[in-house]
């Protein structure tokens, strides 16, 4: 172990009692709890709401292709814009869009107008986020931490992927 | 502690077209499962709470694993991580199986000047993937305790996943000597291996 590096015990200790992290992994828990509805749901979603079938698979497709422009702009806003404050706008921008699937009539349109949105937000979280951790904690542990991070996204994404029907 | 022993050839730009083009493979997929949910429930006449509870049981157990194998990987780094962990060495193949799941190939440039490029697409072709593989990973550590002695694992057409390392053969020098074809001779002379020890098991 080079000199210097910190072991494994007192980076998860320095982690865990660092409440800006404690934070970014309940942050991360309600991305995965956005991410699993439209990942999992919302093809079926659309059929539920009587929509034609191309419209699930297409609105899958736009939030892969916004979310390549949305994800890119959000890992370069942490040069313009603190971190921090970049990620509450997007998770602020994904609650409204949510609201949008809530109250908005669903028709094709609106359904691939939200999910463009929705996609610039989609996977924008990441960058962010990671480089949080990387600004908290270096990069000697940071694989491991932010793992620990991810966890919290996939542990929040796990009771809407596994409900049968989302509560919409 | 990044593994001195190797360093990465390619320009930046490049690995990060090839790790974004792997991450974006392997993503596309997870992200477009809701897709086979229609299909899927209706075809096995199960309902969406079955293919939900599937889904999610797949992303906790990623999640599970991340920070396990983001410990490994900032001890050990990437490099040594993704050619199966040398210091915990039974656990290479599981490793490796999930490696294969993302990316079809690496290449690295080796001390001694010798270019291995391990093309895997073999192994994800049809030896039933991470179905018998894992399974496999603690009867190859096993046998490699016994003397030293390498045993060769053979997946159903034959090929040897498992190089000398430890690692997926796929050289043609290590693969197999009968250009994957089984020997039925040397199929005889071997060891039972896990899956045949099973079987014996079962028989008895």
């Amino acid at each position: 172990m080079p000199a210097g590096r910190r072991a494994i015990g007192e980076a998860l200790t320095e982690a865990f009692r660092h409440p800006s992290y404690w934070l970014l992994t309940a942050g991360f828990f309600v991305c995965g709890f956005h991410v699993a509805f439209i990942m999992v749901h919302l093809p079926a979603f659309t059929l539920d709401q009587g929509l034609p079938a191309w419209v699930g698979p297409l609105a899958l497709s736009v939030v892969g292709i916004a979310n390549i422009l949305g994800t890119f702009v959000a890992g370069q806003s942490g040069r313009w814009l603190a971190k921090r404050q970049a990620l509450s706008l997007i998770y602020l921008g994904r609650s409204v869009l949510f609201l949008g699937f809530l109250l908005l009539p669903m028709t094709s349109v609106t359904v691939i107008g939200l999910c463009a949105l929705l996609g610039l937000l989609w996977l924008a979280t990441i960058p962010l986020t990671s480089g949080l951790v990387a600004t908290f904690f270096g990069t000697t542990w940071m694989s491991m931490l932010f793992g620990i991070v991810f966890l919290s996204h996939q542990v929040g994404s796990f009771p809407w992927r596994m409900a049968g029907r989302p509560p919409l | 502690m990044p593994n001195k022993s190797m360093t990465t050839t390619l320009p930046a730009w490049l690995s990060i077209l090839i790790v974004g083009s792997i991450v974006g493979v392997s993503m596309g997929r997870a992200q477009s499962m809701g897709l086979y949910l229609a299909p899927i429930t209706q075809a096995l006449g199960i309902g969406r709470e079955s293919f939900g509870l599937a889904m999610a049981l797949t992303q906790l157990l990623m999640g599970i694993g991340a920070p396990l194998s983001g410990g490994l990987i900032d001890r050990f780094g990437a490099g040594p991580a993704d050619h199966g962990l040398r210091p915990v060495n039974h656990r290479r193949p599981v490793v490796h199986v999930c490696g294969d799941h993302l990316g079809a190939s690496t290449r690295q440039r080796r001390p001694d000047g010798v270019r291995r490029q391990r093309h895997r697409r073999h192994l994800a072709g049809g030896h039933g993937q991470a179905g018998w593989l894992p399974a496999q990973a603690p009867e190859r550590h096993r046998l490699g305790r016994h003397g030293g002695r390498y045993w060769r694992l053979r997946g159903p057409t034959g090929h040897a996943p498992f190089d000398r390392n430890g690692g997926l053969a796929t050289e043609p020098a290590l693969a197999d000597d009968n250009h994957g074809a089984a020997d039925p001779a040397r199929l005889a002379d071997q060891r039972p291996t896990g899956q045949r020890r099973c079987r014996q098991a079962a028989e008895l």
